[in-house]
């Protein structure tokens, strides 16, 4: 219980139709910390869901936090 | 028979350039419609080096050569068409080229891009840009090969669907390898936001320029050209062609896969795309958008622009209950995706596709048309639109479809919505304009400014209405190292930057973008490709032979923002109209951008915070004297 209390999930996607990536992640950092904490490297921009909302990506993650990573790729 | 060729011209390039050594050509052409008369300016490095081409060439041409708020539908209106210094060279994404004029959408500045092969077959033609003044009195189309330049009867051509007047081209000057600008029936028929097709698939889109075209009775540009654009300094590019080379698959892996519909869905779901005219946070059945879903049952090949080895573009080939697809018509981006599907509350991708397809075939603005059909799907919801046989309804494909039929031809409802959202809704009232999402009456692109509120800035200031390309995405400045970061820190900018909001770390960044943003569209140059300012320097430097540094690059871009400005002074608009409409402002209840957006009073104090960085007063007028 108290293990779960700290982690959050960041699920990272892919190009569309490739694997995406969960990933649990401890609280009290920066997305991209948190990526960094655990080696993994992001291909291209992304924008944050976290809990279904659009933020930054030095959103501070807490504890049970959900966190979806979109690519996002030129418009035009 | 009619005599086919009407008048005829000769010129040529200056010897370095048929040597193979120069990237510019030093002729720009200049042809009066009205009078069949035809000359060259001769241009020399002092002109490539302070405009480059494309948007800068435009802008100095129409300060320069028309009056001060003339009609942009009138003959004295110039059509410019502008590859750039870098257009044609061995860069790969520099198959690109600008078309411009005042807008008959705006009244403001029309400068937009079109990538594919047109703009590099023109400098191999001899020609560095094409001013074109005056109107012609019966149809008419330029024949450009070699240095030759023939202005030919085209009254056999006037009506026809862009393809089929290509076609008929590519036969009767008997090569099929032509490349063509051209109009469709609503160019032709003045719609306020036609598009200047090329090869049929590649539009510059935004502003209307399809319409100044018709205006002066021009259907086609033909091209076709034999000679090298070479470069002044070949080894000074050497480093960016191998970077290039060597990462281009992993740097533009998403460029490859899915070209840009593959954003169509990730856009959707982090607030990005607007939906239901603005109204809603999502779309039911976005996954039927969505590029694996969609790629199998509608992308038959890929296609590319010159020299490019990306091959981003998709080609769609559908044949199935609803509707026939043709290919030859290329296929949906991701704009055109937002436009037509989530703004007009469509899920059906075959609506869509079908629905570019018309719109590359009359020759219209794929954003315009999008977002002028869903404020009239809000107009005839609300009950505002009285005594037509036919309005459009959100989320039905097959009213789309006929809308889209009915702007070409300016048929019932389709007449008011050939003029614009803007218009139409000056027509109708207050309740509608209400409903608007405007900038200087351009419809915004499917960047929402509620999630990018850079964007929303730009779509604000921007000297041709609202446009996502000269601007700064903010999700790009909130990222670690993409090209914009990388591009902001080198400028001494603390980036990433805040997702949300307008700092003034941001207004700063947004300063520097539109002017790289400025030069990219004036060098003209693939803006997909993550270029930064050691590989712009040297490209620039091996096309012009003159060593460019960071700073020229930003005394460049800013030239052509203060141009593009005193442009946009003189033709009447005034810091009032450096604003967005109604819409931009409406919050959403629910969904990943609940409650987010700019005030008016942000959104202001943000553009007078651009005003203070460029050095201009409060009213937005640079000073008088600086070049
Ligand atoms: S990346 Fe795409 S748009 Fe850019 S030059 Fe290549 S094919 Fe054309």
């Amino acid at each position: 219980m108290k293990e779960k209390q700290i982690k959050a999930i960041i699920q990272v996607e892919r190009l569309p139709g490739e694997p995406r990536q969960s990933i649990e992640v401890v609280a009290g950092v920066t997305i991209l910390e948190a990526l960094a904490s655990v080696g993994v490297s992001l291909q291209q921009p992304v924008v944050a869901l976290v809990n279904g909302k659009t933020s930054d990506m030095n959103y501070v993650v807490r504890p049970g936090d959900y966190v979806v990573l979109l690519p996002q790729i030129a418009g035009g | 028979m009619m005599e086919k060729v009407l008048q005829t011209f000769e010129s040529f390039p200056v010897q370095k350039f048929l040597d193979g050594k120069s990237a510019w050509t030093g002729q720009v052409l200049k042809v009066d419609l009205s009078s069949g008369e035809m000359r060259v300016d001769r241009q020399g490095e002092d002109f490539y080096r302070r405009y480059l081409g494309g948007r800068g060439v435009i802008l100095y041409y129409l300060l320069n050569e028309t009056p001060p708020g003339v009609d942009a539908l009138a003959a004295e209106n110039l059509l410019i068409f502008a590859p750039g210094l870098l257009t044609g060279t061995v860069l790969p994404g520099s198959g690109r080229h600008a078309v411009g004029g005042k807008s008959p959408l705006t009244g403001a500045l029309a400068s937009g891009e079109a990538g594919g092969f047109w703009g590099a077959e023109l400098k191999r033609a001899g020609y560095d840009a094409i001013v074109i003044s005056g109107k012609a009195q019966t149809p008419v189309y330029l024949w450009i090969r070699d240095g030759k330049v023939e202005i030919r009867d085209a009254s056999h051509l006037w009506g026809k669907l862009t393809a089929d007047a290509q076609d008929i081209i590519r036969a009767e000057l008997g090569d099929k390898n032509i490349r063509t600008a051209l109009i469709g029936p609503a160019g032709e028929n003045l719609v306020r936001f036609a598009s200047v097709m090329h090869d049929v698939n590649r539009a510059a889109g935004r502003s209307g320029l399809g319409a100044v075209m018709g205006s002066k009775n021009l259907k086609a540009v033909a091209v076709r050209g034999s000679m090298n654009v070479g470069l002044a300094n070949k080894e000074v590019l050497d480093e960016t062609l191998k970077w290039i080379l060597s990462g281009y698959k992993t740097m533009m892996g998403w460029a490859i896969k899915y070209g840009t519909p593959g954003s169509v869905r990730y856009n959707h779901d982090s607030g990005g795309t607007a939906i239901n005219n603005y109204r809603d946070s999502a779309l039911e059945g976005i996954e039927q958008l969505e590029a694996k879903s969609y790629f199998p049952k509608f992308v038959t090949a890929r296609d590319t622009c010159y020299r490019c080895p990306v091959r981003c573009k998709t080609v769609v080939n559908y044949r199935g209950e609803g509707a026939n697809i043709e290919g030859k018509y290329g296929g949906p981006e991701y704009e055109t995706f937002g436009a037509l599907g989530p703004l007009c509350r469509i899920n059906d991708p075959v609506a869509v596709a079908k629905a570019n397809e018309l719109c590359a075939a009359y020759g219209l603005d794929t954003i315009s048309s999008g977002g002028t059909v869903a404020f009239t799907m809000e107009c005839a919801e609300k009950g505002l639109l009285h005594g037509f046989d036919f309005v459009p309804e959100f989320g039905n494909g097959a009213s789309l479809i006929e809308s889209i039929t009915r702007i070409a031809r300016r048929e019932g409802i389709g007449d008011w919505m050939a003029e614009g959202s803007a218009r139409m809704a000056q027509k109708i009232g207050k309740n509608a304009i209400e409903m608007l999402a405007v900038a200087k009456g351009q419809e915004l692109p499917l960047h929402d400014p509620r999630m990018k509120n850079a964007t929303a800035l730009g779509y604000a200031l921007s000297p041709t209405g609202a446009d996502h390309m000269h601007n700064l995405l903010d999700n790009f400045a909130n990222f670690p190292d993409s090209d914009v970061t990388n591009r902001l820190k080198e400028m001494g900018i603390d980036a990433p930057l805040p997702l949300f909001g307008l700092s003034d770390e941001k207004i700063k960044a947004y300063m520097y973008e539109v002017a790289v943003k400025h030069v990219f569209d004036s060098a003209v140059i693939c803006q997909f490709y993550p270029y930064e300012y050691r590989h712009l320097c040297a490209a620039l430097s091996a096309a012009g032979g003159w060593e460019v540094s960071i700073q020229e690059v930003h005394q460049i871009g800013r030239r052509i923002a203060i141009m593009a400005r005193q442009y946009l002074l003189r033709e009447g608009f005034t810091v009032q109209d450096d604003t967005l409409s109604a819409r931009a402002f409406y919050r959403l209840k629910d969904g990943p951008i609940a409650g987010r957006g700019l005030t008016i009073q942000e959104l202001k104090q943000g553009v007078q915070r651009y005003f203070e960085l460029m050095g201009w007063d409060d009213r937005g007028v640079p000073p008088p004297n600086i070049s």
